[in-house]
């Protein structure tokens, strides 16, 4: 219970100013919905395109890369990690607790779209589909949160310091965003994790009514899960072995 | 566990890349004993402490701590529950208060006394509501050691526990130490006060270059270790004085001076040959022997 507490405490702030951050930048999306897109657009699709499938989708995946961020490399530059290893605790369980917590704030990050967006609509007499259709979203962010999230924890064990952390998170996103484009990838839409969290182009969703049509991908989701909890399984191996 | 010992390695080395950090050390300290483990910056003491409670791995050899290898993972963690440590840097977690690094501390350890824990509370006047970025670095130094005192571990490891302590404080925590032993606890501290040292160390390991060079009881050492002066009329003669147990020589002026590591009876009847015009043999502190080894080692 105290990892889960020290895990807290330590992500408290990140986790707080990318909640606020988060929450301003939708609200001010759904307060002043883009012009150029009003006119192509309906309102719905309109938020779709700057929320779920726009900038706040990337802002959101940024944010939970650098939630991940922290832990031993970083305590040892604060000095504290002498403490911390001298515990009776395995160096795994730390990172089993950062990830409970990570998941945890990620998921309220992940809600924010699905409460506000609604509650705007209704405030400024928009039509928006109903509020399970905007838990969909947040369940696909959820997930596809977890694994950007489990990859920022990876890259905290070996690359020290907060800003040569975050930088190289950015680049692998980018890295990554570049993979991406090679042909032979577009045929597995899957792997793409950008797409699979705004629903974009996705058989379960349809644009034009920017509603998902059927289930969530359930199997998709859950080979997702599988490969952050294997990501962090492997921190934790990292962390276990490694040399202070 | 060898027969008394709660801490004990051999050949215990630690390497990064070509610089050698501490080198097939053999440390044995004696259980329900104040073992001071001296050396210069750099010595490789803080990291031979951080490779018996298992932060880092040796690059060679082995070591066990109350009878648990240093190198299995899981026999440190059990091993890491029966010692109370205090880190040379006396960082803690700046963003918690004293009350809740002390409660989240607690939580660990199964040997927390909360009677201790009120107790130097109050002795170090520690404000428990207060963040532990807020203290200065020696109320963050009190901090760590009622961390450590109030438990009853069998093994206390502190790396420089006085550092940045008022001379009050460290009178209480040399107390404490030594109530810590009476107890049955084995304390083993690094430090670089060596008057604190010879008041309350029963044993001194003294280590340069990561090699184990002195492993002596102060009882022994004042017995044995001896600061021979030879006056001569003329200068002394340049000879090499190859007796078993001289530590150094040193010659100034008319005088030659030896530094006798056992047998100075012998010692003082060898030079006799030398005719010197008179003798002085006078104890040695242990500041001059911790100085004269590691200027030997050099």
């Amino acid at each position: 219970m105290m990892l889960l507490y020290k895990a807290w405490r330590e992500s408290r702030l990140g986790f707080v100013l990318s909640l606020t951050a988060l929450a301003a930048i939708c609200t001010l999306f759904c307060l002043f919905p883009r012009g150029d897109l009003q006119h192509k657009y309906t309102f719905t699709q309109t938020m779709y395109l700057v929320t779920y499938a726009g900038v706040l989708r990337n802002i959101f995946i940024v944010l939970t890369l650098l939630l991940g961020l922290g832990g031993f490399l970083r305590e040892r530059s604060y000095g504290t990690l002498a403490y911390t290893l001298a515990l009776p605790v395995r160096r795994s369980r730390f990172i089993a607790a950062r990830a409970v917590v990570g998941f945890a704030e990620l998921s309220a990050l992940a809600l924010i779209p699905a409460v506000l967006v609604p509650m705007f609509s209704r405030w400024s007499h928009q039509p928006y589909p109903s509020i399970p259709q905007a838990l969909h979203f947040s369940v696909l962010w959820m997930v596809c949160g977890t694994m950007f999230f489990a990859f920022g924890l990876l890259l905290s064990t070996f690359v020290p310091g907060d800003y040569p952390a975050a930088a190289t998170c950015l680049i692998s996103l980018f890295a990554y965003l570049m993979v991406l484009e090679f042909a032979p990838l577009e045929k597995f839409p899957s792997l793409d994790l950008f797409n699979v969290i705004a629903a974009w182009h996705m058989p379960y969703f349809s644009g034009r009514d920017t509603c998902f049509v059927t289930y969530l991908p359930w199997r998709t989701l859950s080979v997702i899960t599988l490969l952050a909890v294997i990501t962090i399984s492997v921190a934790g191996q990292i962390v276990e072995r490694q040399d202070f | 566990m060898t027969d008394g010992l709660a801490i004990e390695t051999h050949e215990l080395t630690k390497q990064y890349g070509n610089n050698r950090v501490v080198n097939q050390l053999d440390l044995r300290v004696p259980e329900r004993q104040i073992t001071a483990f001296l050396g210069r910056n750099g010595a490789g003491k803080s990291t031979t402490i951080k490779m018996l409670l298992g932060i880092t791995s040796p690059t060679s050899g082995t070591g066990l701590v109350l009878g648990k290898k240093i190198q299995d993972a899981a026999q440190s963690r059990d091993l890491r529950r029966e010692v109370a440590f205090v880190a040379e840097d006396k960082q803690l977690y700046s963003y918690l208060t004293v009350e809740q690094l002390v409660r989240f501390t607690r939580s660990f350890y199964a040997d927390w006394r909360t009677d201790a824990e009120a107790r130097l509370l109050k002795q170090f006047q520690l404000p428990t509501g207060c963040k532990v970025k807020a203290l200065s670095k020696g109320m963050r130094t009190k901090l760590a050691l009622l961390l450590a005192l109030s438990r009853q571990p069998r093994l206390l490891i502190l790396d420089e526990p006085s550092e940045g302590l008022d001379p009050v404080s460290i009178e209480e925590l040399l107390h404490e130490i030594v109530g810590a032993v009476a107890v049955g606890a084995t304390v083993f501290f690094s430090s670089h006060q060596i008057s604190e040292v010879e008041r309350i160390a029963d044993r001194v390991c003294i280590i340069d270059h990561g090699r184990l060079l002195v492993d002596i009881s102060l009882d022994e050492m004042r017995r044995e270790y001896r600061r021979i002066t030879l006056s001569f009329d003329v200068a002394p003669p340049e000879i090499r004085l190859a007796l078993p147990g001289i530590q150094q020589v040193r010659t100034s002026g008319r005088q030659m001076t030896l530094l006798a590591r056992e047998n100075a009876d012998a010692v003082i009847e060898l030079t006799r040959d030398l005719h010197p015009v008179s003798v002085e043999v006078s104890p040695v502190a242990l500041r001059e022997v911790f100085l004269e080894t590691v200027k030997e080692a050099q």
